[in-house]
């Protein structure tokens, strides 16, 4: 299978590669579908991208549809106008995602006012980086969830820890909640 | 017609399962996203799916889990059509279609056929073995289906049975939502697709294993 390296500035067409590597100021128009992903630089892609492995991105990206990857590691400032997807995702960024971030482990350090609309998946923990606000989302849903400085509607999941600078609507939890005394919550409802 | 439904809640409970299991079969596709139905409840929103096809789901997927791989599994259950080529007498063999829908089928699918193939003589089957349709019906509607052009309309589509004055006729359709037909023509019977392909699935997984070995 071709792979599409890019170095510089170019505007280029999507497909169906093997490794997609990008250093450089590039546009990638349609859906990219590949196995490895590797961007420096800035990046803007209209259409989806399916990264079969690693997705390892330093800079800005923007993509104009669904992210998935089974890894995303990621540096920088990511939008997503649709969906995310990943088996684990590290990611020490400005992030904003307009849909579900569907996840099964999610490291998350957020910068300036990140917000996705809602997170789900196995193991949520988010972190605020030097200088930023707080991180905004609908819903986090997960079994182990460790969260500091975030304002989410609900929180729901078997174990979680609500850090301080949070500020929670409401927490539907399953066996254990932890509440720092620097965050508040409006409502909690143990499940079952 | 409106379908039972099960709580997200409801069926984590039921089944013993975890919210990152469930995710990770999204994820994998085993669950599709169109059975994640949102509602608004009185305590905010709450998650729905269909009841049946979710339980049968959840149960094929725990069953056997220990001897596939969940890629493998989401292969057969969902996604991406199964690689096959399987004769009308091996389906009644494995007790996939009855006599009836052999009977049906034989005069437009001879010789071995393919998933697509397998599906349209399980789907029309079906509705054979209910008594909703006629074998001539039947014929009608297998032979509008095997003549398609675009396969994958096939497991994505809508297929109806119309009749008009007495003369019944095949519809096969990507997007049900769009379609405008003569006033005087009556819907017959409509048969989903991807309902039929999911219930299509989940008998040939039972038999996965038997594939393997030949």
């Amino acid at each position: 299978m071709n792979d599409l390296i890019v170095n510089g500035k170019s505007v280029v067409s999507g497909g169906t590669f093997g490794k997609v590597n990008v250093n450089g100021i590039v546009s990638i128009e349609n859906d990219v579908i590949c196995d490895t992903l590797r961007l420096n630089g800035v990046c803007d892609i209209t259409g989806n991208v399916k990264v079969g492995g690693k997705a390892e991105l330093d800079g800005v990206c923007k993509i104009s549809g669904d992210l998935d990857a089974e890894t995303i590691d990621f540096d920088g400032h990511l939008s997503v106008s649709g969906n995310m997807s990943a088996e684990s995702a590290a990611l020490s960024a400005v992030l904003s995602a307009e849909g579900t971030f569907n996840v099964g482990s999610l490291d998350l350090r957020f910068y300036f006012g990140s917000r996705v609309n809602e997170i789900v998946g196995s193991t949520i923990k988010i972190r605020r980086g030097r200088l930023a606000m707080t991180f905004r989302s609908e819903l986090i849903e997960g079994d182990i969830i460790d969260i500091e400085h975030c304002e989410i509607r609900t929180v729901r999941g078997d174990d979680v820890v609500i850090g301080k600078g949070c500020r929670i609507e409401k927490v539907e939890y399953r066996n254990e909640l932890t509440v720092h005394p620097k965050a508040s919550v409006r409502e909690t409802v143990k499940l079952n | 017609m409106e379908e039972e439904l099960i709580s997200k809640k409801e069926l984590l409970e039921l089944k013993g399962i975890s919210y990152g299991t469930l995710y990770r079969w999204k994820r994998k596709q085993l669950i599709p996203d169109e059975w994640f139905i949102k509602r608004s409840v009185p305590s905010g929103q709450e998650t729905f799916f269909p009841r049946d096809l979710i339980l049968e789901r959840v149960d094929s997927i725990l069953n056997s889990k220990e001897e596939t791989s969940l890629d493998d599994l989401a292969k057969v259950l969902y996604g991406s059509p199964v690689e096959m080529n399987i004769t009308l007498n091996e389906l009644v063999e494995r007790k996939m279609i009855s006599d009836a829908a052999r009977s049906a089928a034989e005069p437009f699918i001879t010789g071995p056929t393919d998933y697509y193939g397998a599906l349209t003589v399980f789907s029309i089957g079906r509705e054979i073995d209910s008594g909703d349709i006629s074998l001539d019906d039947a014929g009608t509607m297998i032979r509008s289906m095997a003549a398609a052009e675009d396969r994958e309309m096939l497991r994505q589509g809508v297929t109806r049975l119309y009749r008009k004055q007495g003369v019944t006729f095949c519809a096969i359709i990507s997007d049900a939502s769009k379609v405008s037909m003569d006033v005087s023509s009556k819907l017959v019977l409509e048969i989903s697709m991807p309902r039929a392909a999911a219930a299509f699935k989940a008998k040939l997984l039972p038999n996965k294993g038997e594939e393997e070995d030949e």
